[in-house]
């Protein structure tokens, strides 16, 4: 064979010794889920390796219905998403501990051409624009809400996640509970049908979708609207309030549901009771094996969790989280202490 | 040559070697059956994946039957599967690709062939076969930062103003829409069309065009009467071909066209097609049993459509090929029916449109709406039918006439070309400013697991990962490739060579996203998580055919007198194939290695499903490991500045390396036929 051939095959060989050798320092675990938090995991991820130099958490922000998915595969380690999986969807998989790490708000985040912050939107007026009822700016309903405003007569452009999504379960939920319509045509859940809009893939494609489409409105994590400097407004809650989504009206609605998290963590907290409480807030939940055969990655990822609830619930609110309730975290400490570690 | 002057000195030396004829005969059976092996991978590759995803897609089909291909309700929530949106969105993305690429594309080819002279077309050519090499996801990230922008900001609003009454042209017009699709899509096919064409167009002989041309046409009569007459078939089998890329193209597409599960008619408006569809949900389908079915159903009819598709369009190039050189039969019927079409059903069908957009004008404007673009092309167009009805009368008028219709053919001819030329610089134009802007040495030093706000992330994850899938991918193909490529030019004479050709051309044909779904199902559930390994070997499965067609090719140029000399000198079939033949063809074969290597490196779409990627460096093979195509799709599509940074800078990483590469390959070949 010529030398060209095999030299080049030599290379390759070269190549692959390389990796089989490769650097076999440190432990990576594997991980996959909800657009959501990634934020704060990003964080949490990158402080606690920080601590312990010899672990690694690739998380790949794929969404809450790859991330299921692919947990349910056993093609990564953990799981994370803000839609709670139900009993019917846990059958036949290795038993499964739903951890809540945090709750985030759900914001409407919108550009339209001379309007900023603060645009007020009620929830009937939110369906009616998802489903295509309203389509300009200065439809009346939108006006009568924002009487000091002067609305553009721009084209609605309507921006949703073309990927399963927890950020899209905790939306399609709180549309669900504010429009029969909605409930009846559309309903909720993770991937829905669209009756109209744009789809981008994971919470920054929508934000990128809303922040280079002229008069675009979309839905992303409080977080993300943030760093994007995208506007916001409030939005009306079941007490009839205009409210803006903080850590503080997230943390209200995340109260008000204690009483159920003791049973059962997997609670839905959209439009909630209370004066101050956001409508469109959501826990978010990691998913991790109970009883692993990997009882050493299991350990590790024990013990991260064991520093979640304790440190890391204390950077949450710089990044515009809510952290847990105290009688969530003592839930949680409960429950990491049920996982097998050996 | 120096090559041949050292392969022709293994042979005096072994004149004893006529002795052993028999054994020589039993080594030869061996060496050819051992590449006969390699080359049934790729018909076994064909047969595995259709029969692995109709077999993984059989609920959906006892379920809803035929009814998955005439539904128009995709909703998962409710279970309801319906693939007409994803169907309609594709043929709607390809169609307007082709009515817009094909006649640039062979526009340009005959200016390539039939006006430019050679040193204008040599470097004009080679430009436009560049295009070709550059990644998909590259293309949709110029797409959506660049295209999508302008678009939105200077055409749809034009279009709207002037055929909104078009139900195809009715606003709103959205950011990423169906148009922006066709468009990326036009640009992305167009060096395939243009290039086959140039090749067809060659073998038209020249004494017909003499011919044409003695009788007292002009050029472009020639061309018109005589040159695309004679090459019809081929250019159509070019055109199927683009069609089959074009159905197929996945990461260009779905940032693009918006994602909208429904049937729209304004092509200003969102839409989805079957490859974006599956590069959205297949990751979260794994394990929602029928979902996923529905989705591999998908993945199966694209398949089945793609498989058609490229199996007619090489017969008819084949066909072409044939027809060229010698008599045509069985197409004329064919070209007479139509001929009919051609006559009666296009001016009803433009008539209708251009009555109903001159009645919405006038209606909508008064009589000034009567100034219209739509309005001005029907004056032109009855001014030059006119015109030609006057100088017919005059045979002056008529020559002069006639000229001026051949200047103006030459002068679109040249411009079809100038506009493919103009469009690769301004992709590379715009990769080069923000990439060199937003380049800097933590690019190559950090990973990409930094947060958002921090500017000093990078993509050397990115850039390991690629060198490792691409070095696993030709660990795969090129073995694989070059034994299939022996065989199929050095013992494949018959039917069945041909057959095995046509396998290849065929899986060359076959979408990448499908691949991968493949690979997910046979590599990756099985071994239980994701890989570089999985991802390598989808990266693998792609070079195959590339690799095996060059191959061959290459070792068909190498003169026959060279395998008799030889031959004649005693030396084994086997013997003359390494030590005479493949030395001949080297420069060839790795430049065809080297062309399969730079188009595997910009593969994004298989990787999804198969290495996921890693935010961290990662060296081990059975791990999830990233990909720069991954990172930019990822960072392109997100809102945050210092990631779409990344994401130019990673393009232009990723550019130069591709570039590079097919700028070699390319100038190696050159300069081997320039030599012979």
């Amino acid at each position: 064979m010529s030398i060209n051939i095999s030299g080049k095959i030599g290379v390759i060989a070269a190549a692959i010794a390389v990796a089989i050798a490769g650097s076999a320092n440190g432990q990576t675990i594997n991980g996959a889920g909800a657009t959501f938090p990634a934020p704060i995991y990003a964080k949490w991820f990158q402080a606690y390796s920080a601590a312990h130099a010899n672990v690694r958490f690739n998380y790949q922000p794929v969404g809450s219905g790859a991330g299921i998915a692919q947990y349910k595969a056993g093609t990564v380690f953990f799981g994370a998403t803000d839609a709670p999986m139900m009993d019917s969807e846990m059958g036949g998989m290795q038993p499964t501990l739903h951890i809540p790490t945090v709750a985030g708000a759900v914001v409407l985040a919108y550009n339209i051409k001379g309007i900023g912050a603060g645009l007020k939107l009620s929830g009937d007026v939110i369906a009616d624009i998802y489903l295509g009822h309203i389509t300009t700016w200065n439809d009346p309903r939108i006006q009568k809400e924002n009487p000091n405003i002067t609305l553009p007569g721009e084209a609605i452009t309507v921006v949703h996640r073309s990927d399963g999504s927890g950020t899209s379960y905790i939306y399609t939920n709180y549309l669900a509970s504010v429009s029969n319509e909605w409930k009846n045509k559309v309903g909720a859940g993770k991937s829905v049908s669209w009756p109209t809009g744009l789809g981008g893939n994971g919470n920054a494609g929508v934000a990128g979708l809303v922040k280079s489409s002229s008069g675009g409105i979309g839905y992303v994590e409080l977080a993300y609207a943030v760093q994007t400097k995208l506007n916001y407004g409030p939005v009306k809650n079941k007490a009839g309030n205009f409210v803006l989504a903080s850590t503080a009206s997230t943390t209200a609605a995340a109260s008000v549901a204690v009483n159920a998290l003791k049973k059962d963590v997997r609670v839905s907290i959209v439009n909630g009771t209370g004066a101050n409480t956001y409508p469109i807030s959501g826990f978010t939940y990691l998913l991790v094996p109970k009883a692993s055969k990997d009882a050493a990655t299991a350990a590790v990822v024990a013990d991260f969790l064991k520093w979640a609830m304790g440190p890391g619930q204390g950077m949450a609110e710089s990044l515009l989280y809510a952290a847990l309730p105290a009688e969530a975290v003592k839930i949680n400490e409960a429950a990491i202490s049920t996982i097998k570690v050996k | 040559m120096p090559q041949e002057n050292s392969t022709t000195e293994y042979i005096p030396g072994r004149p004893s070697s006529l002795q052993g004829k028999k054994n020589a005969g039993l080594g030869d059976k061996v060496f050819r059956n051992i590449t006969l092996l390699f080359s049934l991978v790729v018909v076994l590759l064909i047969v595995w994946i259709g029969v692995q995803l109709f077999k993984e897609s059989s609920i959906t089909r006892h379920l809803t039957g035929i009814s998955i291909l005439s539904s128009s309700v995709w909703d998962v929530q409710h279970q309801q599967y319906g693939a007409l949106p994803f169907i309609i969105g594709t043929l709607v993305t390809s169609a307007l690709a082709l009515l817009i690429a094909v006649p640039m594309g062979l526009g340009a080819a005959l200016f390539l062939t039939e006006i430019a002279p050679r040193w204008i077309s040599t470097p004009v050519s080679f430009i436009i076969e560049l295009i070709a090499a550059v990644p998909s996801v590259i293309f949709g990230l110029w797409g959506f930062q660049v295209v999508c922008p302008f678009l939105q900001d200077h055409v749809n609003p034009w279009l709207i103003a002037h055929f909104g009454s078009l139900p195809i042209f009715a606003p709103p017009a959205t950011l990423t829409n169906m148009l922006a699709a066709g468009l990326i899509l036009a640009i992305m096919i167009l060096p395939f069309i243009t290039s086959v064409s140039r090749e067809v167009i060659k073998t038209v002989p020249g004494s017909q065009r003499e011919a044409a041309l003695g009788m007292g046409a002009t050029k472009w009569e020639t061309v018109r009467d005589v040159v695309l007459k004679g090459a019809k078939s081929g250019i159509v089998g070019a055109v199927m071909l683009a069609l089959g890329r074009a159905i197929g193209e996945t990461m260009a597409v779905v940032m693009v066209i918006g994602n909208n599960p429904h049937i729209v008619k304004s092509l200003l408006q969102p839409g989805y097609t079957m490859p974006s569809l599956l590069a959205n949900e297949f990751n979260e389908a794994a394990n929602e049993p029928i979902q996923r079915s529905a989705l591999l159903e998908i993945a199966f009819i694209l398949f089945i459509i793609t498989l058609i598709i490229n199996a007619s369009a090489r017969l008819l190039i084949l066909w072409g090929n044939r027809q060229a050189t010698g008599g045509n039969s069985s197409s004329e019927k064919i070209a007479a029916k139509l001929e009919v079409v051609k006559k009666f059903g296009f001016p009803i069908v433009i008539g209708a449109v251009c009555l109903y957009q001159i009645v919405a004008d006038v209606s909508s404007k008064g009589i000034g709406g009567l100034l219209g673009p739509i309005e001005l092309v029907l004056v032109l167009f009855g001014l030059s039918r006119w015109m030609t009805k006057v100088c017919r009368k005059d045979n002056k008028l008529w020559n002069r006439w006639r000229a001026a219709n051949h200047n103006a053919m030459y002068v679109l001819f040249s411009g079809f070309a100038a506009i493919a030329c103009i469009l690769l610089f301004a992709l590379v134009y715009y990769v080069a400013i923000q990439g060199f802007r937003a380049l800097n040495p933590n690019f190559f030093l950090n990973d990409g697991s930094k947060p958002p706000d921090d500017p000093t992330g990078g993509m050397k994850n990115g850039i390991i990962g690629t060198l490792m899938l691409v070095g696993m991918g030709s660990a795969v193909g090129i073995p694989i490739g070059l034994m299939g490529g022996i065989f199929v030019a050095e013992f494949g004479k018959g039917k069945f060579g041909a057959y095995i050709r046509f396998a290849a051309d065929v899986l060359n044909g076959i979408p990448s996203v499908v691949i991968g779904m493949f690979a997910y199902a046979a590599f990756v559930l099985p071994i239980g998580h994701f890989s570089a390994a999985a991802g390598g070997a989808a990266l693998g499965i792609m070079m195959i055919p590339t690799i095996m067609r060059t191959t061959e090719e290459m070792l068909r140029m190498v003169p026959t007198n060279l395998r008799e000399a030889s031959l004649g000198l005693g030396a084994t079939r086997s013997r003359t194939i390494i030590s005479i033949v493949l030395p001949a063809a080297r420069t060839g074969i790795v430049t065809g290695i080297m062309l399969a290597v730079a188009r595997i490196a910009g593969e994004t779409a298989p990787l999804l499903f198969t290495a996921f990627g890693n935010q961290f460096v990662s060296t081990k093979v059975n791990e999830p490991v990233s990909s720069m195509t991954m990172m930019i799709y990822r960072f392109a599509t997100s809102a945050y500045p210092v990631w779409i940074d990344l994401a130019w800078a990673g393009a232009l990483v990723l550019l130069i390396m591709v570039l590079t590469i097919s700028i070699i390959a390319r100038l190696a070949t050159r300069n081997r036929y320039a030599l012979r």
